[in-house]
């Protein structure tokens, strides 16, 4: 059983010798190239996380400011809204006005155009009673003699008036 | 005769090999480096499936549940080194229990030749990162009174050659220890045999129950011991590493 404690130096020695040749075989053809191969791809992996971390907070800018735009546009609509209502109100009431101006400036003409026809007619009228009585007076002059003439002449004189 | 078994099981032997000095040992032992040599360059060679998935698992495991948590960013070189000794100690674990087979970790010569590599890491990476006074300046821990350096300066060389000698002893001892166990489970049924045949035959399904649980368990040692022999390296470098 003692042997079994027993270290053998040229043992060791060999298990040296493998093992270190063992290792520099293994790190060169072995665990550089995997090495190598995770390392870039943990690169790649990081540098995609970045890449997606700016994509992402250049998305949220760009989602602000399209608010921002929104907002400042709805701002914008109300407010020419607000002043396009007003402006057609404004113009409502200047058509109305102007409208109203229109009709009480064609009720004036009207009446001044009536009031001038009502005189025009009624000096026609009077100008018709004098060429009649001018009529009646020379119908008169020459059948003076005929009583009955005269009256009947009188009376369709009347009658003419009247009418 | 349990002595003359467990010698001749393992004990190592000269082979008469075309004349060379080979032994069992260090046949199996260039037998183990061929295994991993193989499929490890195959593996590395391979873009996917599932040898190159597991080799990458595995170095990624070295390197970062082992070497980076101790020895940060200084380790990264010496992420290979203990990948090989990992896997190393490893392989030679497991095909130790393939039958024909020798676990060359189970021999004191080999561990000690393990641990001599580890004590060249943990020297020369000291070396290397603190200059040969700094190295030497390890050996004193921080806030010891300057009457007391003669005193720790030998205590702190002789703590860290007690560390690598019980590296090689736990590895040699855990997986002799397993061996030991089989031999004696499986001896049972041939001193039980000596004394009444049908009782040995009786004792063969127990003792043999018994002995594929101790292989399971052989199973479980051989990773945990190759994962401590890494880990108590990786430490015993980050230990030399600082300047007190």
């Amino acid at each position: 059983m003692e042997k079994l404690l027993q270290p053998d130096l040229g043992l060791i020695f060999w298990t040296i010798v493998n093992f270190t040749l063992l290792a520099l075989l293994l790190a060169k053809f072995a665990w550089k190239p995997i090495i190598s191969a995770i390392e870039a791809r943990e690169k790649k992996i990081a540098d995609d996380i970045i890449a997606a971390q700016s994509a992402k907070d250049e998305a949220k800018q760009i989602e602000e400011n399209l608010k921002r735009e929104l907002e400042n546009s709805s701002k914008n609509a109300a407010l020419r809204l607000e002043e396009a209502t007003k402006a057609a109100q404004k113009e409502r009431e200047q058509i109305l006005q102007d409208a109203q101006n229109q009709a009480q400036n064609l009720v004036a003409r009207a009446k001044e155009e009536i009031n001038l026809e009502t005189q025009k007619a009624i000096a026609e009228v009077k100008k018709e009673l004098a060429d009649t009585a001018l009529l009646a007076a020379k119908k008169l002059v020459a059948k003076e003699s005929n009583m009955q003439t005269n009256k009947a002449m009188v009376e369709e004189l009347l009658n003419e008036i009247k009418k | 005769m349990i002595d003359e078994i467990l010698e001749h099981h393992i004990l190592d032997h000269s082979l008469n090999f075309f004349g060379l000095p080979l032994t069992q040992v260090s046949l199996m032992m260039l037998i183990v480096s061929a295994v991993i040599l193989f499929v490890f360059i195959f593996a590395a060679h391979r873009k996917t499936g599932r040898l190159r998935t597991v080799a990458e698992m595995f170095v990624m495991f070295v390197r970062d549940d082992l070497v980076l948590p101790n020895l940060h960013e200084k380790g990264r070189k010496l992420v290979p080194f203990f990948c090989s000794l990992f896997i190393f100690i490893l392989f030679s674990n497991y095909l130790g229990m393939l039958p024909w087979a020798r676990t060359v970790t189970a021999n004191i010569s080999v561990t000690a030749g393990l641990a001599l590599i580890s004590l060249f890491i943990i020297v020369g990476q000291s070396i290397k990162n603190n200059g040969f006074w700094g190295f030497t300046k390890t050996f004193i821990p921080g806030g010891v009174p300057w009457w007391l350096i003669p005193l720790m300066f030998p205590l702190e060389v002789l703590s860290l050659i007690i560390r690598i000698f019980v590296l090689a002893i736990r590895l040699f001892a855990n997986m002799t220890a397993g061996h030991i166990m089989l031999i004696s489970l499986i001896s049972f049924i041939f001193i039980i045999g000596m004394n009444s045949i049908k009782a040995g035959f009786v004792s063969v399904a127990p003792v043999i129950t018994m002995t594929l649980f101790v292989s399971i368990l052989e199973l479980l040692v051989a990773v945990i011991q190759a994962y401590v022999f890494t880990l108590l390296s990786v430490i015993f470098t980050s230990l030399q590493l600082e300047v007190h």
